[in-house]
């Protein structure tokens, strides 16, 4: 039942995001009827209550942590980012933003439902041996999710800085939540990223030397990158303090970080490259 | 006595549209001259009550009679004494809600859209309430219009979009800084322009406000009057340094603002955008500052299409709110005639209840038990409220919405 479940939701939840991208970006075409925001804010939260659900279906079936296969962490993230955004915009409803995270999420679900094993993954000594690897995975799906959302906001900034240049004043232009806010999120979300990565690479570390994990060391890739975006979010999270970083460098830097984090989440971590998803 | 339904309103009055401003001033009201004046025109036995209308771009006089009387006499005789025909317009019954509607949503503004005229309109009704008494016609009519005009500006773009270049302008820094409460505004020239722009800025609640001015006493003066600091034109680079924001408002000089007047160190560390905009002609900020990375400059050329666009969505907005107007007109009209059913409806009310009372003495006499009691009321609501749904419904039928968006048409190819 459970792996049917899984297999369900694995095809729907792209789908689903996709519809709520959808409905979000509808906003560009001047939908604010007090009763479709309300019917899009309530798909979504059902998308996102459906992405809850196909973890759990997906624990029970499988008997093992999501964050241990690339392709669930990858739509562990997805679950997390969309999850983290919603908090964010329950004070400041941002449509357009909505749009481009849920676009974002559903590329990266699409990806993660059409590569990622759905009916069963092997189970690893290391899913379960302690709360600290939990705690591992989990800070670092957070930061992750953090980085990815800092990336769209650079992203939404660079937009709305584009257009504002080429004195476009339309509907992108007008829609668009404004600048500062957006420099703001940016930075917000790369601290957070910065924080949370700092506490989930400190753990993947220390557990690493503590279960003397033989085929680690730091020159794999994936410790490589994430110390790289590590180190890259850490300097767009202080860019205010930081001279010549304006907020629209900061914002360039937060996208190339978000192309660098989707393609290192896609790649780094399957077997092949690294120690990290190896049974 | 007449019904409700029987009133006829009567509206009088001239505008922008039929009359020059040397007219219009001739015919204003004073605000504190509009309570005498509409005392004086319902002491006249044409007019039952009275409602009146005066802004700079019209003055309106709209009464409630009893149906065969024509008060036109009487208010072109007090209000509007020796003025010319043309500029008059004369709308009786449907034609006068229809007009009122339509100013109350800004669809007979000068500028298409404009909310003042909600404000106004609430000032007057006040008045109105004043002189007429609670409940009057003339007052469920203004505060009907009140309640389209809102809707309008809600459901439609038509209050949508600037049309004043100067507010397009400083409206950009919306899009780069969110609020103004933190913003830091520098105004460049302390004309007409310089100190409306700055009336919006302090209006919008910016943290702090600049003059700079080729002579500094004009901007002290400024300064003092809006609020603010004062500086020398040779400290311009300084200010420019210090703000987040600058409006060039100058009059006939070209490149007061030069490029070098541009910070690029202090601009390296601005954490937003320096957003520049020049409102001057000929331009006052040099051009080639465009191409200073974290600058943002806009002039006039800029912005033009932004309230050339704003103008063309009011307009399609407007040609879009005949809907929500005919569906107001009739909802209006359908209350006047479901009105008329009170009397009815006290008696139905009184004989329904009487009838309960009288089965209920004769059923159950003294020893009625108390779930019956309730019953035997819920039945009597439930008969009377199936009564009272006919009656609506027949008030709403009394009028097609087919009907009155025809007259509606007519009424605008009229115009």
């Amino acid at each position: 039942m459970s792996v049917m479940i899984v297999q369900a939701l694995g095809v729907a939840l792209p789908l689903l995001y996709l519809l709520s991208a959808i409905l979000y970006g509808m906003a560009f075409a001047g939908s604010k009827q007090p009763r479709f925001v309300q019917v899009r804010r309530l798909f979504l939260l059902c998308t996102v209550a459906a992405h809850g659900g196909f973890f759990v279906a997906h624990w029970q079936a499988a008997e093992t942590l999501p964050a241990l296969s690339t392709w669930l962490l990858l739509s562990a993230v997805v679950f997390a980012m969309v999850f983290l955004f919603l908090i964010i915009s329950v004070r400041a409803p941002q449509p357009t933003a909505a749009s481009i995270v849920l676009t974002l999420a559903a590329i990266l679900q699409f990806l993660a439902s059409a590569f990622g094993p759905l009916q069963s993954v092997p189970p690893t000594a290391r899913a379960t041996s302690t709360s600290l690897v939990a705690l591992h995975a989990a800070t670092s799906v957070l930061a992750a999710a953090s980085v990815l959302l800092s990336g769209v906001y650079g992203c939404i900034y660079l937009l709305l800085y584009r257009q504002m240049r080429a004195k476009r004043f339309g509907p992108l232009y007008q829609q668009l939540p404004d600048l500062s806010l957006s420099a703001r999120m940016t930075r917000r979300a790369a601290l957070a990223g910065f924080l949370l990565l700092s506490i989930g690479l400190n753990i993947g570390i220390w557990v690493a030397h503590r279960d003397s994990i033989a085929d680690f060391n730091y020159t794999d890739p994936t410790v490589l990158m994430t110390l790289v975006i590590w180190l890259h979010f850490g300097l767009i999270a202080f860019s205010q303090v930081i001279r010549g970083i304006t907020a629209r460098r900061a914002s360039i830097a937060a996208v190339a970080g978000l192309v660098v984090l989707t393609v290192a989440l896609s790649v780094s971590l399957m077997p092949i490259f690294s120690f990290h998803s190896r049974p | 006595m007449s019904t409700v339904s029987e009133i006829e309103f009567h509206l009088i009055g001239l505008s922008h549209r039929t009359a020059a401003l040397s007219v219009r001033e001739r015919y204003a009201i004073q605000a504190d001259q509009l309570d005498p004046c509409l005392r004086d025109l319902i002491k006249s036995e044409e007019v039952l009550e009275a409602y009146g209308l005066s802004t700079c771009n019209r003055t309106e006089i709209l009464v409630a009679t009893r149906p065969i009387a024509d008060p036109g006499a009487v208010i072109e005789g007090r209000v509007f004494r020796n003025a010319d025909p043309d500029a008059i317009y004369r709308y009786r019954g449907v034609h006068a809600v229809m007009h009122l509607f339509r100013v109350a949503g800004g669809l007979d503004s000068v500028v298409l859209g404009e909310t003042e005229i909600l404000g106004q309109l609430k000032r007057a009704a006040d008045v109105a309430a004043a002189v007429n008494g609670p409940g009057s016609h003339v007052g469920s009519l203004a505060t009907h219009a009140i309640k389209v005009g809102k809707r309008l500006r809600k459901e439609t773009e038509i209050g949508q979009g600037t049309l004043s270049v100067a507010r397009v302008g400083v409206d950009l820094g919306q899009h780069v800084f969110g609020g103004f409460e933190g913003v830091r505004a520098l105004v460049v020239g302390t004309g007409e322009t310089g100190l409306l722009v700055a009336r919006h800025l302090k209006d919008l609640g910016v943290r702090s406000l600049t003059f700079v001015n080729r002579t500094l006493g004009r901007a002290e003066d400024a300064a003092s009057e809006i609020g603010g600091q004062a500086r020398p034109l040779e400290d311009l680079k300084s200010a420019i340094s210090d703000a987040n924001m600058v409006i060039a408002c100058v009059e006939g000089t070209t490149h007061l603002v030069g490029i070098e007047h541009f910070d690029r160190k202090s601009l390296s560390r601005h954490d937003r955008p320096l957003l520049v905009v020049d409102l001057s002609v000929p331009r006052a900020v040099d051009d080639r500052a465009r191409s200073i990375d974290n600058l943002l400059l806009y002039d006039l050329d800029d912005l033009q299409p932004v309230v050339a666009k704003n103008l063309k969505d009011r307009h399609e907005a407007a040609s879009q709110s005949s809907s929500i107007l005919v569906s107001e007109i009739h909802k209006f009209l359908s209350l006047r005639t479901f009105a008329d059913f009170t009397p009815a409806i006290t008696e139905l009310r009184a004989r329904f209840e009487q009838g309960r009372e009288e089965a209920l003495d004769t059923i159950a006499g003294e020893h009625a038990n108390p779930r019956e009691v309730e019953l035997a009321h819920e039945i009597t609501r439930r008969l009377l409220d199936v009564a009272l749904a006919q009656m609506k419904d027949s008030a709403r039928r009394t009028r097609s919405e087919e009907a009155l968006d025809w007259e509606y048409q007519r009424f605008l190819n009229d115009q």
